[in-house]
This record gives structure tokens, sequence and C-alpha cells, in this order.
């Protein structure tokens, strides 16, 4: 550090100035925002993941196009900053699951208190996921957050079947039925 | 390291925050509530808009905590949001006054001893980009470097507003205060 000899003392005094501590928390102002957020992003989520459904579509289109016209695939360059396969496929599991709870919720099966408060909190979680989603910009950010949505909506799945899950799925329903959730 | 957000913060609360867990994230800012308020404090020399920066620092810290790497110290990454968050509030004044008046404590215990108060008040009649370079830099331990690509500026302009806003310092806090007109 270029800290003149004469400064020493003036800056070891700025070091021990203390703390300042706000007027008020902001926390519970950020909470309610994060959760007015979630709650909107929710009833909508293909909405909030449009840009990376868009980008999926885009990278299937442009494969095809490279099949198409340049048959020596391999000369050519990959896309770049575009969903990797893995990412792809959490993006298609996360949507059959979103079909599956729309079937669900067609059904308009009543459940009990306790699963009902389940079902919001882990709705609340997959809208915050979807706001997260929204601010990655990199490929193994959003496969991480997407691998986690897809964790997220099978026990909102398994959590609003109940029972009946096994019959909806073609394999996995039963380990399904034994998704734990715990909200503290 | 003389920055106050030094603090070791556990893997296992940065994960449990990034899936979303509310609790951890209170926990994360229960932490750095102080810290992301006093460096917006002293950057912007403004009470109400340090609290401000500090909603906006940690809103933003909530949305990308997905994209932490933990290649570098957590603290850093947030300290890093906080400053960013600051400079954009200062570049959106787009002029650089000078503040007189610190805002006083609230609560009288917490009042600092009186050489402490008179380099608050020194520290807060600099420019704000000026006070912002000396703190960044004596107080956070910012490189030259560092300050250059957060100002979007160069070295020089680093090393000459510290060697300015430092001997400026010194001057505004040893001399009688009623004495001082700065320009």
């Amino acid at each position: 550090m270029n800290v003149h000899d004469d400064d020493h003392d003036l800056v070891a005094a700025l070091r021990d100035l203390p703390l300042a501590t706000p007027k008020r928390s902001v926390f519970a102002e950020l909470e309610r925002e994060l959760a007015a957020a979630s709650a909107a992003a929710t009833p909508a989520p293909r909405r909030m993941r449009g840009a990376w459904i868009a980008l999926a579509a885009t990278f299937v289109v442009a494969l095809a196009g490279v099949r198409l016209f340049h048959p020596q695939a391999d000369d050519v360059a990959p896309p770049v900053a575009l969903p990797s396969p893995d990412t792809l496929a959490l993006i298609a599991q996360s949507q059959q699951l979103d079909d599956m709870l729309a079937t669900l919720d067609a059904r308009s099966v009543p459940i009990d208190a306790e699963s009902a408060m389940a079902s919001a909190e882990l709705e609340n979680l997959i809208g915050l996921t979807d706001l997260q989603l929204n601010a990655a910009d990199r490929d193994d950010e959003a496969q991480a957050l997407w691998s986690r949505r897809v964790d997220l909506m099978t026990r909102l799945a398994a959590t609003r079947a109940g029972s009946s899950f096994n019959t909806l799925t073609d394999n996995g329903g039963a380990s399904l039925q034994n998704a734990s959730y715990r909200i503290d | 390291m003389s920055s106050h957000f030094a603090i070791d913060v556990p893997n296992s609360l940065i994960e449990r925050g990034a899936r979303g867990d509310m609790r951890a994230f209170e926990q994360i800012y229960r932490l750095f509530e102080r810290p992301v308020y006093t460096l917006a404090l002293r950057m912007l020399g403004d009470a109400d808009e340090a609290q401000e920066i500090l909603h906006d620092a940690m809103l933003q810290l909530f949305r990308k905590l997905g994209q932490f790497r933990g290649d570098a110290p957590f603290w850093g990454w947030l300290r890093q949001i906080a400053v960013n968050e600051a400079l954009m509030r200062l570049r959106r004044r787009g002029v650089v006054e000078t503040v007189d008046e610190m805002p006083e404590p609230e609560d009288s215990a917490a009042t600092p001893p009186e050489h402490q108060r008179d380099l608050e008040r020194a520290l807060n009649r600099l420019p704000q980009i000026t006070r912002s370079v000396v703190w960044l830099y004596h107080v956070e331990g910012y490189s030259h470097e560092e300050i250059a690509e957060s100002f979007g500026k160069s070295v020089s302009f680093s090393k000459s507003q510290l060697a300015r806003g430092t001997q400026k310092l010194r001057t505004l806090y040893e001399a009688p205060l009623a004495q001082v007109a700065y320009a």
C-alpha cells in the first residue's frame, strides 16, 4: 500500500471508525418483496422462464439447421452460450411436470391442510427459483437452477397427488411418494 | 485485512440461501447488514441513501446467490455488489458535491468518541468520489487497479484521487473545523 509515513495514524483512525447502524432493518421489507415476486411468478411459470425456453427452442432449430446444411458438422464451431443437452433435458422435464401439475389442478382433488401448506411453500420456492433463473446468464448456473426446479416440482406433484401419484408416472412414482420436504 | 466485511460464512448457509431458504438469507443479512450500510454511508454520505443501498444490495445478493461460485470469499463478492450499487447511485447523480453534515447517531449510547466524530465529519467534507476512493483503498483494502476497474477510470485517476483526498482529509481532520474552508 502506498501510504505516506505521515498518513499511518490517519489510516489507523479511519480503520478504527465504528460500524454504523441503519435506522431500521430492511429485512422485513425484502422478505415481503421477495414473497410478492415469487407469488406473482408462480401462477405463470412459463412466462417467467420464457427466455430460457426460447433459447432452448433456438438451439434446437439451430442444431437442425447445422445438420441440414452442414453435413460435416465436426467442422462447425459449437454455438456459444446456448443450453447444454443436460440443461435442455431438465427444461423438458420441467415442462412435463408443469403439464402433470396442470392435470392434477384440473382434477381439483381436495388435499389436507398440511399438504396445502407444504404446497404453498413449495410454490414459493419454485417462484424464487424462477426469479433466479431470470438472472442466470451461464449454462452451469441455469442447469443447477433447472435441476432444483425439477426437484421442487416433483415434490409438489407428489404432495398434490397423494396416494394416486403412482398412477401418473411411468416410473419413480413410488419413490416420489416418499419425498420428504421439511419446512423450518 | 481491516474490512468489516471479512466474515467467514459457512458454505452450507450460502447453499441454503441459494436454494431460496429465507431463514438462511436472513442470517446472511444479519451478518452483513452493518458492513453494507457503513460502506454505503461512507461512500454516499447520506443515511437515507445508505439505507436504500442496503436494500438494493441485499436484493441483488438474493437474486444472484445461485451464481456465487465460491472461487473467492463470499464477503468480497457481496462487498463488490454493495460497491457497485453505491457507484451506480453516484453515477446517476452525475455531480460530485460535498456534504457538510454527518448524520448524528440516534442512540446516544452508540455515540463515538469526539475524535471519531471529527474524523467522520472531515471524511464527509470530501467530494463523494474522492471519499469513496479514500475509503475503498485505506479501509477496504482495494488496490488502485481494483478501484480503477470499479469506477471505469484509469489507475492514475485512483492514485491522484487518493493522494489529494488523503492530504485534504488530514488537513480537515487536524485543523479546527470552523477555520477550514474547503473548495
